[in-house]
């Protein structure tokens, strides 16, 4: 497949997955609006609200182009809160897409920054030491028990029904922490069930331009 | 790992200025004490009969990658040459593009071992097209003698 960049409603740039162009990576009414609203806002931010942790682990499914990740640096480093990143990703995108995406500019984030936390996977920064792990989420075998948080980022549930299912959120419902959280963009009836078949109470929040809900899921303490 | 603002404007400025690197149409895609990373499009004067890229252009293009490698964690008064190449030619270079990732392994003041990959795309991977080490010898830049 091979992906086309589209320029969202905020300017910003994301990535068509299908060739219709139908899925894409990020929302049409603004890619970085909604990465900050959903994972940012609705994310790290708590952490800051409700004394949390004096250190933030937080796992990505679906690394994808790195916008995530780059506003999860900026937020640590603005915060100074030591955030400790693993990002998974069974599809690594090109240096040629990466580069036509343009966002160490439009975030102003260093571009070693950028471009080496996709070509080596590793990224040591202050506040912000991240890993991404070339492989799907089913295949993940991470410390049970250990993450703060989860940001559930994979593409639509239209798109790639099957890892929305409750047997995935069991997967993250171990591996976050007794009162860890997990955010996504996705608030359909469906997700919700899922959710709460695997035991994570759920919060519906207003959601990002263009949508009306989203979810926050947490493992109860 | 030190970072060196004088060293990674050094490996931008000396880039510019590097007439065979240009030639060949080596594109620096992004500079830091941890790595370097370069891009080049495969045209067809890059390929031997097979049409295939030449296996010597991917040598000079992780060569390059490690030279500046070692310039981004060199004293900014000296100079970099190659001391050994080694390369692994893993896989045929198809295109149309190609990348390079170019890093030290020590950093010592007058040796820096470096390694690099240079890689293709295909199919939402990447694959691996050849594995390269060097020792990269720092030279004050009094001594280099022309
Ligand atoms: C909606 S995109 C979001 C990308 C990313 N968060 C970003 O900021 O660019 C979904 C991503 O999930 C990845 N993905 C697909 N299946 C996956 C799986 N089974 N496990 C982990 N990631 C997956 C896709 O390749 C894609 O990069």
């Amino acid at each position: 497949m091979n992906s086309r960049i589209v320029v969202t409603a905020d300017g910003s740039k994301t990535l068509t997955a299908d060739e219709a162009g139908t899925e894409i990576y990020h929302s049409r009414h603004g890619a970085l609006a909604e990465s900050r609203y959903v994972f940012i806002q609705q994310g790290l931010q708590i952490f800051l609200d409700h004394a949390g942790p004096a250190s933030i682990r937080l796992l990505e499914v679906g690394f994808g182009t790195g916008l995530n990740a780059m506003l999860g640096m900026q937020w640590a480093q603005a915060h100074q809160i030591p955030v400790d990143y693993t990002g998974l990703e069974p599809n690594r995108l090109s240096i040629d897409l990466l580069m036509a995406l343009d966002y160490p500019p439009l975030l102003q984030v260093p571009e070693a920054d950028f471009y080496n936390l996709h070509a080596l996977s590793r990224l040591e920064v202050p506040c912000f030491e991240a890993t991404v792990v070339t492989a799907a989420l089913e295949s993940y075998q991470g410390q049970p028990g250990t993450f703060d948080l989860v940001w559930f980022d994979a593409f639509s549930p239209r798109f790639q029904a099957q890892i929305w299912s409750a047997e995935v959120f069991q997967q993250l419902f171990e591996l976050l922490r007794p009162g860890g959280k997990l955010v996504t963009y996705s608030a359909k009836g469906d997700v919700q069930r899922a959710l709460k078949a695997t035991g994570f109470s759920l919060e519906k929040l207003p959601g990002p331009p263009g949508k009306r809900e989203m979810l926050r899921a947490t493992r109860p303490a | 790992m030190q970072h060196n603002p004088d060293a990674l404007a050094e490996v931008h400025t000396r880039f510019a200025q590097n007439a065979f690197s240009r030639h060949l149409g080596i594109e620096l895609v992004s500079a830091s004490a941890e790595a370097i990373l370069l891009r080049l499009e495969l045209l067809p004067q890059h390929r031997q009969n097979l049409g295939f890229a030449h296996g010597g252009l991917l040598a000079t293009l992780a060569d390059v990658c490690m030279g500046f490698a070692a310039v981004a964690n060199a004293r900014p008064d000296s100079h970099v040459l190659t001391g050994d190449l080694r390369i692994s030619y893993l896989n045929p270079a198809t295109g149309p593009v190609v990348w390079a990732k170019g890093y030290p392994i020590k950093v010592g003041s007058r040796l820096v071992f470096t390694e690099a990959e240079v890689y293709q795309e295909a199919e939402g991977s990447q694959k691996l097209l050849c594995k390269a080490s060097a020792s990269m010898v720092v030279v004050a830049k009094a001594d280099v003698r022309r």
